[in-house]
């Protein structure tokens, strides 16, 4: 019976080379185009580079004005590019502690079926899309983040950051991070949660068994045993910080006047919201040019964070094994 | 607890700190979690009255708040997305399968291609957008289409498709591919009729994720050309179109009132949409766990 079956099998295995060069082929295609596209949107943004260095010169990078209709036309990216970090900064202030209390709660504290929700719940929050997100914090967040910040002026005025002498709440750094963090929070958490689910049982059984209280046998065993992924965790969330747009374009009075530290005043900016708000009402190829630009700093930006966050991964994984 | 004993031993060195530190986890999770329940329920509050029959049904309306649905924005976002898993699918899962079973691990060029398609799936959204714009709107001239949409979505969700499959590609023992081998199979057919299927329950968990990705995307869509308002189902490859998120992000531009609970709705649409695709992806990765 099984004969006629294994005869067919051979026939089709001799006859199938044709079939498998064609496979091979095909698959080899499929694995170069994503090779070629990130050459492709590397080379592609960084030849929009040339005509604006050109112009522009390296003040492209370090002055802060965009302004089409003077003569020359100005373009500057230096308050967007600042502005990027500091919310990434203000994102990551809080995101970091909740995510990473949150993984240990989840992974250390919480009982089968409550890990269970909370790994949904998380994973619930990083589906989300950003423009409702973006919608949510124009319409909820900031009018609630508006008496948080008269608090803050009210009671830590006298540190720098939480100055403001204009009394407009509305539109700054400080909500525009928030909803960054509320972003990141499932990013980092899930990948955080991963990392301390694979610290070996036996150190923990050891380190209780020393006596040592939970927050003792984390600071001592676990953290260390998984700070290498859990940096590249915060690199992945920080990476996707960098490049939100709809959802810090909702909340962000976007300015060109560089606002270094006053994370509650208004205005501030971001690359990826430079080029959504200017794309509509661009005057012509060079201004789009200039935001293909800002596109390729925004991009190479991303790009060295990652770099990094893989080099710590990676070495930490060798380090282990 | 009485006895002085059991009092000085609850308090041993780091009693407060750890006491503290339980306080800070509870927080960090409600925080998490008041977010999150805040976000819903609001949304929902809001959209109630707009939730019927007639969002689905009607098309939008610029006139008419009162009458607007979202129909266009419906079919849009099928469209697109339809169209995006039909590009991204082949491609994404046939390029793993090379990276995973074809390629030598060791060799430079593949630990280059592993670095940059782990970069691309990082590479913001709004790039990709630009992109999607200098490259299929304008020098191949698809202008404002659905074609140029899920081509650029597709180049969005590739990177995460294609590392999602190798992970699942990963899982499968070594043991049945030189089983299959070793039984005469040749490469092609231990592939397509062993560890593909095999994998399959981590490919389509990675797949349905990143569909959702591309759903809930709107900024390169923005980019691209998707319009607010459109009044009629896209009905080719060519034709101009909406999408859900990018129907809720116009409406609110709108500040009739209106418009703003419309929006509300179109949201819970749309969050209906992402969370039915999330429990199914999650359903079959609980489902399928290590059958060998």
């Amino acid at each position: 019976m099984a004969q006629p079956e294994v005869m067919r099998d051979l026939a089709s295995a001799a006859t199938s080379h044709r079939g498998d060069r064609i496979f091979n082929r095909t698959i080899t295609a499929a694995a170069f185009t994503a090779l070629f596209v990130l050459a492709g949107i590397t080379i592609f943004l960084g030849l929009k580079m040339i005509p604006v260095l050109q112009t522009q010169g390296l003040s492209f990078l370090t002055t802060s004005a965009w302004d089409s209709f003077s003569d020359p036309p100005i373009y500057g990216i230096f308050g967007m590019l600042y502005g990027s970090i500091l919310l990434s900064v203000i994102a990551l202030v809080v995101a970091v502690p909740v995510s990473l209390l949150l993984s240990v709660f989840m992974v250390f504290l919480a009982p089968r079926g409550v890990k269970r929700a909370l790994t949904n719940l998380v994973d619930l929050m990083a589906a989300i899309p950003s423009v409702i997100l973006g919608l949510w914090a124009f319409y909820v967040l900031q009018p609630t983040a508006v008496e948080w910040q008269q608090l803050l002026h009210q009671y830590l005025g006298w540190i720098p950051i939480f100055q403001n002498d204009s009394g407009n709440y509305i539109g700054t750094p400080f909500v525009a991070g928030l909803v960054l963090a509320v972003m990141m929070i499932p990013i980092i958490t899930s990948v955080t949660r991963e990392v301390l689910d694979r610290t070996p049982p036996e150190l923990i059984n050891a380190a209780e068994s020393l006596g040592c209280s939970m927050w003792s046998m984390l600071r001592y065993v676990a953290l260390p045993y998984g700070r290498g992924g859990i940096v590249g965790g915060v690199m992945l969330g920080l990476g996707r910080a960098l490049g939100e747009t709809i959802a810090v374009f909702f909340v962000l009075k976007i300015v060109f006047d560089v606002n270094f530290f006053r994370i509650i005043e208004s205005g501030g900016g971001s690359i990826a919201t430079l080029i959504v708000s200017k794309f509509g009402e661009a005057s012509g190829p060079e201004e789009i040019d200039m935001l293909l630009a800002a596109g390729f700093v925004l991009f190479m930006g991303t790009l060295i964070v990652n770099v990094i966050a893989n080099l710590i991964v990676s070495r930490t994984g060798k380090l282990r094994s | 607890m009485s006895s002085p004993l059991a009092g000085r031993r609850t308090r041993r060195p780091g009693w407060i700190a750890d006491q503290v530190f339980r306080w800070a986890l509870l927080l960090a999770l409600g925080i998490g979690v008041i977010t999150l329940a805040t976000l819903l329920c609001t949304v929902v509050a809001a959209g109630w009255p707009r939730l019927n029959p007639d969002l689905i049904a009607h098309m939008p309306s610029i006139r008419f708040p009162e009458r607007a649905g979202a129909q266009s924005a419906i079919t849009g976002t099928l469209w697109v997305i339809g169209c995006t898993a039909l590009v991204a699918l082949p491609t994404g899962i046939l390029a793993a399968l090379y990276l995973e079973e074809f390629a030598r691990p060791t060799s430079r060029f593949q630990r280059l291609v592993d670095v940059s398609i782990q970069n691309l799936a990082a590479v913001p959204s709004i790039v990709y957008g630009i992109l999607g714009l200098a490259v299929f709107v304008r020098a191949l001239a698809l202008g404002q289409s659905i074609a140029a949409a899920a081509l650029t979505l597709a180049l969005l969700v590739l990177p995460i498709i294609i590392i999602t499959t190798r992970e699942a590609l990963r899982a499968v023992p070594r043991g049945i591919r030189e089983g299959s081998l070793a039984l005469g199979a040749t490469e092609w057919q231990t592939a397509y009729r062993q560890t593909l299927p095999a994998a399959l329950p981590g490919i389509a968990t990675g797949v349905i994720l990143a569909i959702s990705r591309a759903a809930g995307e709107a900024a390169p869509l923005l980019l691209i050309g998707a319009v607010g308002f459109i009044a009629f189902n896209p009905d080719g490859l060519l034709s101009g179109y909406t999408t859900l998120p990018i129907q809720v992000y116009d409406w609110t531009k709108d500040s009739r009132a209106e418009f703003s609970s419309l929006a509300a709705a179109a949201i819970v649409l749309l969050l209906i949409l992402l969370l039915a695709l999330n429990v199914t992806a999650s359903w079959i990765r609980s489902r399928a766990r290590r059958r060998w």
